[in-house]
Protein backbone atom coordinates (compact mmCIF):
# COMPACT_ATOMS: atom_id res chain seq x y z
CA UNK A 1 0.00 0.00 0.00
CA UNK A 2 1.39 3.42 -0.96
CA UNK A 3 1.72 6.29 1.49
CA UNK A 4 -1.00 8.13 -0.38
CA UNK A 5 -3.34 5.18 -0.03
CA UNK A 6 -2.53 4.85 3.68
CA UNK A 7 -3.33 8.52 4.14
CA UNK A 8 -6.56 8.08 2.25
CA UNK A 9 -7.53 5.07 4.39
CA UNK A 10 -6.82 7.03 7.55
CA UNK A 11 -8.84 9.99 6.31
CA UNK A 12 -11.73 7.71 5.34
CA UNK A 13 -11.76 6.12 8.79
CA UNK A 14 -11.96 9.54 10.36
CA UNK A 15 -15.03 10.62 8.42
CA UNK A 16 -17.72 11.47 10.97
CA UNK A 17 -20.72 9.23 11.52
CA UNK A 18 -23.89 10.77 13.01
CA UNK A 19 -25.25 9.48 16.30
CA UNK A 20 -27.98 6.92 15.85
CA UNK A 21 -31.43 6.94 17.36
CA UNK A 22 -31.09 6.02 21.07
CA UNK A 23 -34.54 4.40 20.89
CA UNK A 24 -33.56 2.05 18.09
CA UNK A 25 -33.16 -0.94 20.40
CA UNK A 26 -36.54 -0.25 21.98
CA UNK A 27 -38.07 -0.17 18.49
CA UNK A 28 -36.38 -3.44 17.57
CA UNK A 29 -37.62 -5.20 20.72
CA UNK A 30 -41.09 -3.71 20.42
CA UNK A 31 -41.41 -4.83 16.80
CA UNK A 32 -40.23 -8.32 17.62
CA UNK A 33 -42.67 -8.50 20.52
CA UNK A 34 -45.44 -7.54 18.07
CA UNK A 35 -44.50 -10.40 15.78
CA UNK A 36 -42.55 -8.48 13.15
CA UNK A 37 -39.96 -10.71 11.47
CA UNK A 38 -37.35 -10.02 8.83
CA UNK A 39 -35.96 -12.74 6.65
CA UNK A 40 -32.22 -12.10 6.45
CA UNK A 41 -29.82 -13.30 3.80
CA UNK A 42 -27.01 -15.64 4.72
CA UNK A 43 -23.91 -14.18 6.35
CA UNK A 44 -21.80 -16.63 4.36
CA UNK A 45 -20.44 -16.38 0.81
CA UNK A 46 -22.74 -14.71 -1.67
CA UNK A 47 -24.77 -17.05 -3.77
CA UNK A 48 -24.80 -16.14 -7.49
CA UNK A 49 -28.44 -15.00 -7.36
CA UNK A 50 -28.01 -12.80 -10.39
CA UNK A 51 -27.30 -15.77 -12.64
CA UNK A 52 -29.93 -17.85 -10.96
CA UNK A 53 -32.44 -15.03 -11.56
CA UNK A 54 -31.54 -14.88 -15.24
CA UNK A 55 -31.98 -18.64 -15.58
CA UNK A 56 -35.27 -18.52 -13.68
CA UNK A 57 -36.56 -15.66 -15.81
CA UNK A 58 -35.81 -17.55 -19.01
CA UNK A 59 -37.52 -20.65 -17.63
CA UNK A 60 -40.57 -18.66 -16.52
CA UNK A 61 -40.84 -16.89 -19.86
CA UNK A 62 -40.72 -20.12 -21.82
CA UNK A 63 -42.91 -22.11 -19.45
CA UNK A 64 -45.22 -19.19 -18.63
CA UNK A 65 -46.16 -18.41 -22.21
CA UNK A 66 -47.20 -22.03 -22.73
CA UNK A 67 -49.09 -22.11 -19.44
CA UNK A 68 -50.92 -18.82 -20.00
CA UNK A 69 -52.04 -19.98 -23.45
CA UNK A 70 -53.40 -23.20 -21.94
CA UNK A 71 -55.05 -21.49 -18.96
CA UNK A 72 -56.80 -18.85 -20.99
CA UNK A 73 -58.23 -21.38 -23.38
CA UNK A 74 -59.63 -23.30 -20.38
CA UNK A 75 -61.06 -20.12 -18.91
CA UNK A 76 -62.71 -19.08 -22.12
CA UNK A 77 -64.87 -22.17 -21.95
CA UNK A 78 -66.26 -21.22 -18.55
CA UNK A 79 -65.94 -17.46 -18.31
CA UNK A 80 -68.86 -15.23 -17.57
CA UNK A 81 -68.42 -13.53 -20.92
CA UNK A 82 -69.70 -10.08 -21.77
CA UNK A 83 -72.03 -9.69 -18.81
CA UNK A 84 -71.90 -6.37 -17.02
CA UNK A 85 -69.80 -6.96 -13.89
CA UNK A 86 -71.30 -4.12 -11.87
CA UNK A 87 -74.65 -5.61 -10.96
CA UNK A 88 -73.03 -8.98 -10.38
CA UNK A 89 -70.33 -7.46 -8.27
CA UNK A 90 -72.64 -5.51 -6.02
CA UNK A 91 -74.96 -8.45 -5.56
CA UNK A 92 -71.95 -10.67 -4.80
CA UNK A 93 -73.15 -13.43 -7.10
CA UNK A 94 -69.95 -13.92 -9.02
CA UNK A 95 -67.78 -15.14 -6.21
CA UNK A 96 -68.29 -18.57 -4.82
CA UNK A 97 -66.28 -20.16 -2.04
CA UNK A 98 -64.55 -22.26 -4.68
CA UNK A 99 -63.15 -19.14 -6.31
CA UNK A 100 -61.17 -18.21 -3.21
CA UNK A 101 -57.50 -18.02 -4.09
CA UNK A 102 -55.00 -20.24 -2.38
CA UNK A 103 -53.11 -18.77 0.57
CA UNK A 104 -50.01 -16.88 -0.52
CA UNK A 105 -46.71 -18.51 0.38
CA UNK A 106 -44.71 -16.88 3.17
CA UNK A 107 -47.03 -14.02 4.06
CA UNK A 108 -45.12 -10.87 4.86
CA UNK A 109 -45.58 -9.16 8.19
CA UNK A 110 -45.84 -5.43 8.69
CA UNK A 111 -42.69 -3.82 9.93
CA UNK A 112 -44.33 -1.24 12.12
CA UNK A 113 -47.52 -1.25 14.22
CA UNK A 114 -50.63 -1.35 12.04
CA UNK A 115 -52.41 1.98 11.70
CA UNK A 116 -55.86 1.57 13.21
CA UNK A 117 -58.87 3.65 12.29
CA UNK A 118 -59.12 4.94 15.87
CA UNK A 119 -55.80 6.74 15.54
CA UNK A 120 -56.81 8.80 12.49
CA UNK A 121 -57.45 12.53 12.65
CA UNK A 122 -60.42 12.74 10.28
CA UNK A 123 -60.89 16.47 10.91
CA UNK A 124 -57.86 17.18 8.71
CA UNK A 125 -59.56 15.86 5.58
CA UNK A 126 -61.35 18.40 3.41
CA UNK A 127 -62.92 18.54 -0.02
CA UNK A 128 -60.70 19.90 -2.75
CA UNK A 129 -58.97 19.60 -6.09
CA UNK A 130 -55.23 18.86 -6.15
CA UNK A 131 -53.37 19.21 -9.43
CA UNK A 132 -49.95 17.59 -9.79
CA UNK A 133 -47.33 17.86 -12.47
CA UNK A 134 -45.43 14.64 -13.06
CA UNK A 135 -42.13 13.96 -14.75
CA UNK A 136 -40.60 10.59 -15.40
CA UNK A 137 -36.85 10.34 -15.79
CA UNK A 138 -34.58 7.43 -16.54
CA UNK A 139 -31.12 7.11 -15.02
CA UNK A 140 -31.51 10.68 -13.75
CA UNK A 141 -30.86 12.04 -17.21
CA UNK A 142 -33.58 11.39 -19.73
CA UNK A 143 -37.06 12.75 -19.38
CA UNK A 144 -39.64 11.18 -21.57
CA UNK A 145 -42.11 13.79 -22.82
CA UNK A 146 -44.88 11.23 -23.02
CA UNK A 147 -44.75 10.95 -19.25
CA UNK A 148 -44.62 14.67 -18.70
CA UNK A 149 -48.19 15.25 -17.65
CA UNK A 150 -50.68 16.36 -15.08
CA UNK A 151 -52.95 14.54 -12.71
CA UNK A 152 -55.85 16.08 -10.88
CA UNK A 153 -57.33 14.37 -7.86
CA UNK A 154 -60.71 15.40 -6.51
CA UNK A 155 -61.76 14.57 -2.97
CA UNK A 156 -65.46 15.08 -2.19
CA UNK A 157 -67.95 13.93 0.39
CA UNK A 158 -70.49 11.38 -0.78
CA UNK A 159 -72.13 8.18 0.31
CA UNK A 160 -71.89 4.52 -0.47
CA UNK A 161 -74.73 2.14 0.38
CA UNK A 162 -76.24 4.90 2.48
CA UNK A 163 -73.14 5.40 4.62
CA UNK A 164 -70.94 8.52 4.48
CA UNK A 165 -67.90 8.10 2.28
CA UNK A 166 -65.12 10.06 0.66
CA UNK A 167 -65.11 9.96 -3.12
CA UNK A 168 -61.81 10.26 -4.98
CA UNK A 169 -61.87 10.83 -8.74
CA UNK A 170 -58.91 11.14 -11.04
CA UNK A 171 -58.32 13.20 -14.16
CA UNK A 172 -55.18 13.15 -16.25
CA UNK A 173 -53.53 14.61 -19.33
CA UNK A 174 -50.15 14.71 -20.99
CA UNK A 175 -48.39 18.06 -21.30
CA UNK A 176 -50.37 20.72 -23.16
CA UNK A 177 -53.58 18.68 -23.29
CA UNK A 178 -56.76 19.50 -21.35
CA UNK A 179 -57.40 17.46 -18.24
CA UNK A 180 -60.16 14.92 -18.56
CA UNK A 181 -61.64 12.28 -16.35
CA UNK A 182 -59.99 8.90 -16.59
CA UNK A 183 -63.07 7.23 -15.18
CA UNK A 184 -61.19 6.17 -12.07
CA UNK A 185 -63.40 6.54 -9.01
CA UNK A 186 -62.93 5.29 -5.50
CA UNK A 187 -65.17 5.34 -2.44
CA UNK A 188 -63.59 5.06 0.99
CA UNK A 189 -65.39 4.79 4.29
CA UNK A 190 -65.60 8.24 5.89
CA UNK A 191 -64.75 6.87 9.36
CA UNK A 192 -62.28 4.04 8.78
CA UNK A 193 -60.85 5.29 5.45
CA UNK A 194 -60.94 1.69 4.22
CA UNK A 195 -61.78 1.25 0.54
CA UNK A 196 -65.39 0.32 -0.19
CA UNK A 197 -65.53 0.37 -3.96
CA UNK A 198 -63.32 1.43 -6.83
CA UNK A 199 -63.43 1.50 -10.59
CA UNK A 200 -60.19 1.69 -12.55
CA UNK A 201 -60.33 2.26 -16.30
CA UNK A 202 -57.39 1.79 -18.68
CA UNK A 203 -56.70 1.42 -22.41
CA UNK A 204 -59.33 3.94 -23.52
CA UNK A 205 -62.00 2.21 -21.52
CA UNK A 206 -61.26 -1.28 -22.83
CA UNK A 207 -59.92 -2.52 -19.50
CA UNK A 208 -61.97 -2.07 -16.35
CA UNK A 209 -61.13 -3.25 -12.87
CA UNK A 210 -63.91 -3.11 -10.32
CA UNK A 211 -63.25 -3.78 -6.66
CA UNK A 212 -65.49 -3.79 -3.63
CA UNK A 213 -64.63 -4.58 -0.05
CA UNK A 214 -66.51 -5.83 2.97
CA UNK A 215 -65.03 -5.95 6.47
CA UNK A 216 -63.22 -9.20 5.80
CA UNK A 217 -63.16 -9.71 2.04
CA UNK A 218 -62.33 -8.04 -1.22
CA UNK A 219 -64.04 -8.75 -4.53
CA UNK A 220 -62.38 -7.94 -7.80
CA UNK A 221 -63.41 -8.20 -11.43
CA UNK A 222 -61.45 -7.52 -14.58
CA UNK A 223 -63.10 -6.94 -17.91
CA UNK A 224 -61.04 -6.70 -21.09
CA UNK A 225 -63.03 -5.62 -24.11
CA UNK A 226 -61.85 -6.63 -27.55
CA UNK A 227 -63.03 -8.78 -30.39
CA UNK A 228 -63.99 -11.18 -27.61
CA UNK A 229 -64.67 -9.73 -24.20
CA UNK A 230 -62.95 -11.52 -21.33
CA UNK A 231 -64.10 -11.39 -17.77
CA UNK A 232 -62.26 -12.60 -14.68
CA UNK A 233 -63.03 -12.30 -11.01
CA UNK A 234 -61.64 -13.19 -7.62
CA UNK A 235 -62.07 -13.00 -3.88
CA UNK A 236 -59.46 -12.07 -1.30
CA UNK A 237 -59.72 -12.82 2.41
CA UNK A 238 -58.30 -9.74 4.10
CA UNK A 239 -55.46 -10.93 6.37
CA UNK A 240 -55.67 -8.10 8.90
CA UNK A 241 -58.01 -6.84 11.63
CA UNK A 242 -61.24 -5.04 10.70
CA UNK A 243 -60.04 -1.71 12.09
CA UNK A 244 -56.63 -1.79 10.33
CA UNK A 245 -56.21 0.70 7.51
CA UNK A 246 -55.51 -0.63 4.03
CA UNK A 247 -55.55 0.60 0.48
CA UNK A 248 -56.31 -1.08 -2.83
CA UNK A 249 -54.33 1.68 -4.54
CA UNK A 250 -51.26 -0.19 -5.71
CA UNK A 251 -49.39 2.90 -6.90
CA UNK A 252 -50.32 4.97 -3.84
CA UNK A 253 -51.85 7.70 -5.98
CA UNK A 254 -55.30 8.07 -4.45
CA UNK A 255 -54.05 7.21 -1.00
CA UNK A 256 -52.16 10.53 -1.00
CA UNK A 257 -55.51 12.24 -0.52
CA UNK A 258 -55.93 10.47 2.80
CA UNK A 259 -52.45 11.07 4.20
CA UNK A 260 -53.68 14.17 6.02
CA UNK A 261 -55.57 11.95 8.46
CA UNK A 262 -52.48 10.00 9.48
CA UNK A 263 -50.94 11.45 12.65
CA UNK A 264 -47.42 12.04 11.30
CA UNK A 265 -44.81 13.28 13.76
CA UNK A 266 -41.07 13.16 14.26
CA UNK A 267 -39.87 9.51 14.18
CA UNK A 268 -43.43 8.27 13.62
CA UNK A 269 -43.86 4.94 11.84
CA UNK A 270 -46.80 2.74 10.99
CA UNK A 271 -47.88 0.11 8.50
CA UNK A 272 -50.96 -0.44 6.41
CA UNK A 273 -51.78 -3.21 3.96
CA UNK A 274 -51.99 -2.91 0.20
CA UNK A 275 -54.14 -5.22 -1.83
CA UNK A 276 -53.12 -5.97 -5.39
CA UNK A 277 -54.49 -7.82 -8.36
CA UNK A 278 -56.21 -10.99 -7.29
CA UNK A 279 -58.81 -11.68 -9.98
CA UNK A 280 -58.38 -15.21 -11.21
CA UNK A 281 -57.56 -15.85 -14.83
CA UNK A 282 -57.21 -19.55 -14.12
CA UNK A 283 -56.06 -21.81 -11.32
CA UNK A 284 -53.00 -20.42 -9.59
CA UNK A 285 -52.94 -17.13 -11.44
CA UNK A 286 -53.27 -14.99 -8.34
CA UNK A 287 -50.39 -12.59 -8.69
CA UNK A 288 -50.59 -10.50 -5.56
CA UNK A 289 -52.67 -10.68 -2.43
CA UNK A 290 -52.13 -8.20 0.35
CA UNK A 291 -48.72 -6.98 1.44
CA UNK A 292 -47.66 -4.51 4.11
CA UNK A 293 -46.88 -0.95 3.14
CA UNK A 294 -44.45 0.39 5.72
CA UNK A 295 -44.58 4.13 6.33
CA UNK A 296 -42.00 6.11 8.26
CA UNK A 297 -41.30 9.77 8.90
CA UNK A 298 -37.66 10.08 7.84
CA UNK A 299 -37.11 13.78 8.34
CA UNK A 300 -38.32 17.28 7.88
CA UNK A 301 -37.69 19.55 4.87
CA UNK A 302 -38.85 22.84 3.50
CA UNK A 303 -40.01 22.24 -0.05
CA UNK A 304 -40.80 24.71 -2.83
CA UNK A 305 -43.28 23.56 -5.47
CA UNK A 306 -45.46 25.56 -7.87
CA UNK A 307 -48.29 25.55 -5.31
CA UNK A 308 -46.06 27.29 -2.74
CA UNK A 309 -43.46 26.71 -0.09
CA UNK A 310 -44.23 24.13 2.56
CA UNK A 311 -42.77 22.88 5.79
CA UNK A 312 -43.01 19.11 5.27
CA UNK A 313 -42.50 15.72 6.82
CA UNK A 314 -40.37 13.61 4.54
CA UNK A 315 -42.13 10.26 4.55
CA UNK A 316 -40.68 7.02 3.23
CA UNK A 317 -43.06 4.31 2.06
CA UNK A 318 -41.91 0.83 1.19
CA UNK A 319 -43.74 -2.28 0.14
CA UNK A 320 -42.45 -5.73 -0.71
CA UNK A 321 -43.70 -8.21 -3.20
CA UNK A 322 -44.43 -11.77 -2.14
CA UNK A 323 -41.21 -13.51 -1.23
CA UNK A 324 -39.71 -10.22 -0.10
CA UNK A 325 -37.59 -10.09 -3.24
CA UNK A 326 -38.62 -6.82 -4.83
CA UNK A 327 -39.25 -3.69 -2.84
CA UNK A 328 -41.02 -0.60 -4.07
CA UNK A 329 -40.17 2.74 -2.58
CA UNK A 330 -41.82 6.08 -2.50
CA UNK A 331 -40.79 9.26 -0.80
CA UNK A 332 -43.50 11.81 -0.11
CA UNK A 333 -43.26 15.26 1.32
CA UNK A 334 -46.39 15.91 3.37
CA UNK A 335 -47.11 19.47 4.47
CA UNK A 336 -47.16 19.64 8.25
CA UNK A 337 -50.00 22.13 8.56
CA UNK A 338 -52.47 20.84 5.97
CA UNK A 339 -51.42 17.25 5.43
CA UNK A 340 -51.20 17.60 1.65
CA UNK A 341 -48.69 15.56 -0.30
CA UNK A 342 -46.88 18.39 -2.07
CA UNK A 343 -44.12 16.35 -3.68
CA UNK A 344 -43.56 12.68 -4.24
CA UNK A 345 -40.96 10.49 -5.82
CA UNK A 346 -41.64 6.95 -6.96
CA UNK A 347 -38.72 4.66 -7.63
CA UNK A 348 -39.56 2.40 -10.58
CA UNK A 349 -37.48 -0.50 -11.83
CA UNK A 350 -35.24 1.75 -13.96
CA UNK A 351 -36.87 5.13 -13.72
CA UNK A 352 -37.99 7.74 -11.24
CA UNK A 353 -41.31 9.52 -11.35
CA UNK A 354 -41.42 12.89 -9.65
CA UNK A 355 -44.66 14.66 -8.92
CA UNK A 356 -45.15 18.14 -7.52
CA UNK A 357 -48.27 19.93 -6.41
CA UNK A 358 -49.15 22.67 -8.88
CA UNK A 359 -52.34 23.96 -7.33
CA UNK A 360 -55.04 23.33 -4.79
CA UNK A 361 -58.61 24.54 -5.11
CA UNK A 362 -61.02 24.18 -2.21
CA UNK A 363 -64.51 22.94 -2.99
CA UNK A 364 -67.55 24.52 -1.43
CA UNK B 1 -40.46 0.26 27.11
CA UNK B 2 -38.10 -1.21 29.68
CA UNK B 3 -35.10 -2.81 28.01
CA UNK B 4 -33.83 -5.98 29.71
CA UNK B 5 -30.20 -5.96 30.76
CA UNK B 6 -28.26 -9.26 30.89
CA UNK B 7 -25.30 -9.98 33.08
CA UNK B 8 -22.12 -8.40 31.65
CA UNK B 9 -20.26 -11.63 32.29
CA UNK B 10 -22.15 -13.49 29.62
CA UNK B 11 -20.03 -14.40 26.60
CA UNK B 12 -20.91 -13.88 22.98
CA UNK B 13 -21.52 -17.59 22.33
CA UNK B 14 -23.98 -17.79 25.24
CA UNK B 15 -25.70 -14.62 24.12
CA UNK B 16 -26.01 -15.96 20.58
CA UNK B 17 -27.49 -19.19 21.93
CA UNK B 18 -29.98 -17.33 24.14
CA UNK B 19 -30.89 -14.97 21.28
CA UNK B 20 -31.48 -17.96 19.04
CA UNK B 21 -33.82 -19.29 21.73
CA UNK B 22 -35.76 -16.00 21.65
CA UNK B 23 -34.39 -14.09 24.64
CA UNK B 24 -34.98 -10.32 24.26
CA UNK B 25 -32.36 -9.65 26.95
CA UNK B 26 -29.69 -11.49 25.00
CA UNK B 27 -30.73 -9.75 21.79
CA UNK B 28 -30.40 -6.43 23.60
CA UNK B 29 -26.94 -7.39 24.85
CA UNK B 30 -25.77 -8.32 21.35
CA UNK B 31 -27.17 -5.03 20.09
CA UNK B 32 -25.23 -3.05 22.69
CA UNK B 33 -22.06 -4.92 21.89
CA UNK B 34 -22.21 -4.95 18.10
CA UNK B 35 -24.92 -2.44 17.15
CA UNK B 36 -22.72 0.69 17.06
CA UNK B 37 -20.11 -0.94 14.78
CA UNK B 38 -22.79 -2.33 12.47
CA UNK B 39 -24.46 1.09 12.35
CA UNK B 40 -21.16 2.72 11.35
CA UNK B 41 -20.69 0.16 8.59
CA UNK B 42 -24.28 0.61 7.38
CA UNK B 43 -23.92 4.40 7.45
CA UNK B 44 -20.70 4.34 5.46
CA UNK B 45 -22.23 2.07 2.86
CA UNK B 46 -25.53 3.92 2.59
CA UNK B 47 -24.49 7.51 3.29
CA UNK B 48 -27.78 8.02 5.13
CA UNK B 49 -28.56 7.94 8.84
CA UNK B 50 -32.14 6.79 8.21
CA UNK B 51 -31.07 3.98 5.90
CA UNK B 52 -28.37 2.89 8.33
CA UNK B 53 -30.86 2.73 11.21
CA UNK B 54 -33.24 0.77 9.00
CA UNK B 55 -30.51 -1.70 8.14
CA UNK B 56 -29.50 -2.22 11.78
CA UNK B 57 -33.18 -2.54 12.69
CA UNK B 58 -33.63 -5.29 10.11
CA UNK B 59 -30.48 -7.10 11.21
CA UNK B 60 -31.55 -7.31 14.84
CA UNK B 61 -35.23 -7.95 14.19
CA UNK B 62 -34.27 -10.90 12.01
CA UNK B 63 -31.30 -12.02 14.09
CA UNK B 64 -32.89 -14.74 16.29
CA UNK B 65 -34.10 -16.61 13.19
CA UNK B 66 -30.91 -15.88 11.21
CA UNK B 67 -28.80 -17.31 14.05
CA UNK B 68 -30.35 -20.71 13.32
CA UNK B 69 -28.08 -20.72 10.27
CA UNK B 70 -25.01 -19.45 12.12
CA UNK B 71 -22.62 -22.31 12.59
CA UNK B 72 -20.15 -20.66 15.03
CA UNK B 73 -17.17 -21.57 12.89
CA UNK B 74 -16.20 -17.93 12.56
CA UNK B 75 -16.47 -14.96 14.86
CA UNK B 76 -19.97 -13.64 15.40
CA UNK B 77 -18.94 -10.01 14.83
CA UNK B 78 -17.46 -10.85 11.42
CA UNK B 79 -20.58 -12.81 10.51
CA UNK B 80 -22.80 -9.91 11.62
CA UNK B 81 -20.76 -7.47 9.57
CA UNK B 82 -21.08 -9.61 6.47
CA UNK B 83 -24.80 -9.87 7.09
CA UNK B 84 -25.12 -6.12 7.58
CA UNK B 85 -23.12 -5.33 4.46
CA UNK B 86 -25.23 -7.71 2.43
CA UNK B 87 -28.51 -6.23 3.66
CA UNK B 88 -27.21 -2.72 3.05
CA UNK B 89 -26.22 -3.57 -0.51
CA UNK B 90 -29.54 -5.30 -1.17
CA UNK B 91 -31.44 -2.30 0.07
CA UNK B 92 -29.31 0.15 -1.83
CA UNK B 93 -29.66 -1.78 -5.04
CA UNK B 94 -33.40 -1.99 -4.57
CA UNK B 95 -33.86 1.72 -4.16
CA UNK B 96 -32.05 4.79 -5.27
CA UNK B 97 -29.79 6.22 -2.61
CA UNK B 98 -31.56 8.69 -0.46
CA UNK B 99 -28.55 10.98 -0.67
CA UNK B 100 -29.81 12.04 -4.08
CA UNK B 101 -33.06 13.19 -2.52
CA UNK B 102 -31.47 15.96 -0.51
CA UNK B 103 -33.52 19.09 -0.81
CA UNK B 104 -32.97 22.68 -0.01
CA UNK B 105 -33.02 23.50 3.66
CA UNK B 106 -32.21 19.88 4.48
CA UNK B 107 -32.67 19.15 8.16
CA UNK B 108 -29.06 19.21 9.29
CA UNK B 109 -29.72 18.94 12.99
CA UNK B 110 -28.88 15.25 13.07
CA UNK B 111 -25.99 15.32 10.62
CA UNK B 112 -22.44 15.33 11.97
CA UNK B 113 -20.51 18.58 11.86
CA UNK B 114 -17.93 18.35 9.09
CA UNK B 115 -14.64 20.10 8.69
CA UNK B 116 -14.17 21.57 5.20
CA UNK B 117 -11.62 18.89 4.29
CA UNK B 118 -13.69 15.97 5.53
CA UNK B 119 -16.77 17.52 3.93
CA UNK B 120 -15.03 17.40 0.56
CA UNK B 121 -13.92 13.82 1.08
CA UNK B 122 -17.37 12.73 2.24
CA UNK B 123 -18.97 14.41 -0.78
CA UNK B 124 -16.49 12.64 -3.06
CA UNK B 125 -17.28 9.28 -1.42
CA UNK B 126 -21.02 9.98 -1.66
CA UNK B 127 -20.63 10.69 -5.37
CA UNK B 128 -19.14 7.26 -6.07
CA UNK B 129 -21.47 4.69 -7.60
CA UNK B 130 -22.52 1.95 -5.22
CA UNK B 131 -20.33 -0.69 -6.90
CA UNK B 132 -17.19 1.34 -6.20
CA UNK B 133 -18.20 2.81 -2.85
CA UNK B 134 -18.99 -0.60 -1.37
CA UNK B 135 -15.53 -1.95 -2.21
CA UNK B 136 -13.85 1.23 -0.96
CA UNK B 137 -15.68 1.11 2.37
CA UNK B 138 -15.18 -2.61 2.89
CA UNK B 139 -11.48 -2.53 2.01
CA UNK B 140 -10.18 0.82 3.18
CA UNK B 141 -12.36 1.39 6.23
CA UNK B 142 -13.45 -2.06 7.36
CA UNK B 143 -10.19 -3.74 6.39
CA UNK B 144 -11.56 -6.77 4.58
CA UNK B 145 -9.33 -8.63 2.14
CA UNK B 146 -10.22 -8.69 -1.53
CA UNK B 147 -11.16 -12.34 -1.33
CA UNK B 148 -13.53 -11.62 1.58
CA UNK B 149 -15.06 -8.70 -0.34
CA UNK B 150 -15.39 -10.92 -3.39
CA UNK B 151 -17.33 -13.47 -1.32
CA UNK B 152 -19.50 -10.79 0.19
CA UNK B 153 -20.40 -9.07 -3.06
CA UNK B 154 -20.52 -12.13 -5.28
CA UNK B 155 -17.72 -10.85 -7.53
CA UNK B 156 -14.17 -12.07 -8.20
CA UNK B 157 -11.18 -10.89 -6.15
CA UNK B 158 -9.75 -9.34 -9.31
CA UNK B 159 -12.94 -7.37 -9.85
CA UNK B 160 -12.71 -6.17 -6.25
CA UNK B 161 -9.14 -4.90 -6.86
CA UNK B 162 -10.17 -3.18 -10.06
CA UNK B 163 -13.13 -1.49 -8.38
CA UNK B 164 -10.93 -0.29 -5.55
CA UNK B 165 -8.43 1.22 -7.98
CA UNK B 166 -11.24 2.94 -9.87
CA UNK B 167 -12.76 4.25 -6.64
CA UNK B 168 -9.46 5.70 -5.44
CA UNK B 169 -8.75 7.16 -8.84
CA UNK B 170 -12.15 8.86 -8.93
CA UNK B 171 -11.72 10.16 -5.39
CA UNK B 172 -8.35 11.69 -6.25
CA UNK B 173 -9.72 13.22 -9.41
CA UNK B 174 -12.71 14.72 -7.60
CA UNK B 175 -10.63 16.03 -4.72
CA UNK B 176 -8.01 17.38 -7.12
CA UNK B 177 -10.63 19.25 -9.11
CA UNK B 178 -11.88 20.94 -5.96
CA UNK B 179 -8.46 22.34 -5.09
Amino acid sequence: MTDHQSELSAALRQLPVPEFDPDLLARILRNRAMGVRVSLPSGGPAFPWRWLAVAATVTVLIGGSWWVTMSFSEIRASRVGARDPFGELLSGRLWSEESLPASPPGRLLPRYPLIRSGSLDLTRLSEGLWTYHSMRSTEGILSEPSFDGRTRLRLTRGSYSGEPAWVITTEGASAGQPLRGSGDTAYVDAVTLRPLYSLTVRNQGRTRIVESFSVSRGFQSLTIKGSKTSFFSGVLELPFPPDAIFTNDWLVERFRMLMAAIPLAKDWSGSIYQTGFFARAGPGTVTQHAVPLNIRVAGRDRVSVPAGRFDCWRVDLESHSAGDVISTRWTMWVSRDKGWVVKSEFQGSDYVRDEVLVSYEPLK
Amino acid sequence: MAIPVPSPAEGVAELAEQTRAGSPAALGALYRRFGPGLYRLAYRLSGSKEDAEDIVHDVFVGLPEALQRYEERGRLDAWLKRLTARIALMKLRAGRRRATLRLEDHDTATEPQRQPETGELQAAVDALPLSLRSVLVLKEIEGYSHSEIAEMLGISAVASRVRLMRAISRLRRTLGENR
